[in-house]
Order: C-alpha cells, then structure tokens, then sequence
C-alpha cells in the first residue's frame, strides 16, 4: 500500500502518530513551499502548522482522486494564497514589503552573501499577483512539471502554460520597467484555454 | 517575415514552456518558433530575458533553513483532537446562532401582542351579543377596547 494512502487513512481516523508521519515526510516541503510563497519566515511557519492542523481536521475529505501529496500542497497553495490576499485586502498592496521578501531569518549566516541580483529576484517575485507567484514558485523554485502544477491548482495543462508565459513576462516587465509586449509587432492575445 | 501561424503572444508562449521543455504542451513546432525568432527581434530578445530569468531562479533554489514546527503543531493538534469534530462543531454553532436570533426576535417583539393580534384577539374572543353587556361591565373588557380604539386611531 502507498505509503501516503496509510498515512490518510490514519489522518482520516484522526491519530496523531498519522499528523507525525505526514510532518516528518512532508513537513519540510509545507514549510519550504509557504516560505517561498509568503516571503517571511514567521508567516511562513505559521502558515505550515495552520496546514497540518486543517489536514488533521480535513483529512476525512481526502477522496483519494489525486496523489495525497498533491491535495496536500494543494491545500498548501491555496492557505497561502487566501493569506497573501486578506494581507493585500488589509494592507491596500498585493504584497508585504518589497525590503521584506528577502527574510534573513530564512537562511543561516553562510547565506548572507548572496548575490544582488537574487535578492532582486525575490523582491520581484513578491511584487507579482499570487496567482503569477504561485505558479512560478511551483515550476521554478519546486520544480513541478506542468501537469503537477496543473493537478495542484486544478487547472487545464494549457492554462498553466499560457500563465507561466504571463508570470515571466510580467517579472521580465517588472525588472526592466518597461511594457513586455512594447515592441511586439502583433501583439494578438491569445484566449486562455478554460 | 514573420511566421503568419504564430504571433509574438503565442512564440512568447511557446518560448517559456521550451524553456521548461513542455513545447509540447504549447502544440507549436520548434522549426516554426525559430522562423518566428530568426524574423521578430523583440522575441528575441524576449528569450534571452527569459533564460536570464531561469538563470537567477536557479539562485534562489537552494534550500531555506527551515524551523521544526512539530512541538507546536503537536500541542494544537492535541487540544484540536480534544475539542468535539468539526461537524459536530459547525452543528453546535448553527445551533448557537439560531437560538441567539430566537433570543433577539424574542426580545425585540417583546411580551406583549402587537396591535393586529390584540385585534385578532378581540376578535376572537369577542362574546356573543348576548353576552356583551355583561362583558362590558368587566374593567378588562373596557381596558382591552380602550386601547385597541388607540392603535386604530
């Protein structure tokens, strides 16, 4: 049996040596997806335990049609992305500070002298929508395939592309400040796929 | 010339998913997408910010130092295994909330009958005619005629 299918099971009749297996086999990849979606450690951690709490309360619900690790980073995506938008609702800004993002409670000392331009790269990161972030966290950073990141987000395969597309663009445009399709000489749009 | 079956929207497309090797999912030829390059320098140019883009990605995927949140996960996760399930809980708290708006209708409407049921009342109520003179030297009875008479007015 998988082994993340005993791991339901157990979550579904609420044990708690289920919660600890589940941390331990995926603890470390909630906590590192929310931190990269959220941008700061403090948020990020407690982003991770609110995921394992709801997992615990919510497991029952797991109807077993996608990977259990999908539905859980599922339910990781989406939790973060709730929060980024009641903070952009609360705050009247579609992202925490830009100075903020690169979070130095992130990294351990041997970190500290990262480049510039990977501290700019987040600072962009964090200025996109969380959709455009989400999907670029999840192919860029984790590493997803498209058809992973279309499971994940429950999206069409060529959504996902189309908005990957979108995302880049929008980090190229950000970076160079200028509008991404300035020079483009047919700047037909092409109808997202639904 | 550009390739009349792809605009710069679709090449841009079909740039990023050959960047992550899915061109496949973009249903574009490669030979098309080169004579779409070879032809328009703005997606040129558009593929080098890209694969720049993919270069400083690759900066950032080095793994974070993550905290062990277990302890306090655990001790929720105690206190929530306590707590009755959820559905029990969501029950409870409908429950709750329809017996606080009983308790608020309750107290706004008061005690007392409203006009059109003190009519309703006096209507039902009312004795037969050959009753009413004994009725009416009742002080109730007057009382109750008294004020309906007010609201009419």
């Amino acid at each position: 049996m998988d082994p993340d299918q005993e791991l339901a099971a157990g979550l579904a009749r609420r044990e708690l040596g289920a919660l600890h297996a589940t941390y331990e086999r995926h603890g470390e990849r909630v906590q590192r997806l929310c931190l990269r979606l959220l941008g700061r450690s403090a948020d990020a951690e407690d982003a991770a335990q609110e995921v394992f709490l709801r997992l615990f309360e919510r497991a029952a619900s797991f109807d077993g049609r996608a990977r259990f690790s999908t539905w859980l980073h599922r339910l990781t995506v989406n939790l973060c992305l709730h929060r980024l938008e009641k903070e952009r609702r609360r705050v009247g800004r579609s992202l925490p500070d830009a100075d903020e993002l690169v979070d130095p409670g992130a990294a351990p000392d041997a970190e500290l002298g990262r480049t510039e331009a990977r501290e700019t790269l987040a600072r962009l990161l964090a200025r996109l929508s969380g959709e455009h972030r989400a999907i670029l966290v999840l192919r860029e950073l984790e590493g997803l395939s498209y058809a992973e990141i279309a499971a994940t987000l429950e999206l069409p395969v060529g959504t996902v592309m189309s908005r990957l597309a979108r995302a880049r663009g929008e980090l190229v445009r950000l970076a160079g400040a200028r509008p991404s399709d300035e020079a483009c000489p047919i700047p037909h749009p092409i109808p997202e796929p639904t | 010339m550009i390739h009349p079956d792809l605009d710069c929207v679709a090449a841009r497309t079909a740039l990023s998913a050959r960047l992550d090797g899915e061109l496949d999912a973009a249903l574009t030829d490669e030979r098309v997408l080169r004579a779409h390059l070879a032809a328009c320098g703005a997606c040129r140019t558009h593929e080098r910010e890209l694969r720049a883009l993919a270069t400083a990605f690759a900066e950032l995927r080095d793994e974070p130092a993550l905290s062990d949140l277990w302890p306090s996960i655990e001790r929720r996760a105690r206190r929530a295994q306590r707590a009755p399930p959820l559905l029990l809980r969501v029950a409870a708290g409908l429950l709750g909330f329809l017996g606080l708006g009983g308790a608020v209708w309750f107290a706004q409407r008061g005690l007392a009958p409203r006009a059109s049921e003190r009519h309703l009342f006096e209507r039902v109520s009312a004795p037969a005619p050959a009753l009413e003179t004994l009725f009416a030297s009742l002080p109730e009875y007057r009382l109750l005629h008294l004020s309906t008479r007010e609201d009419q007015r």
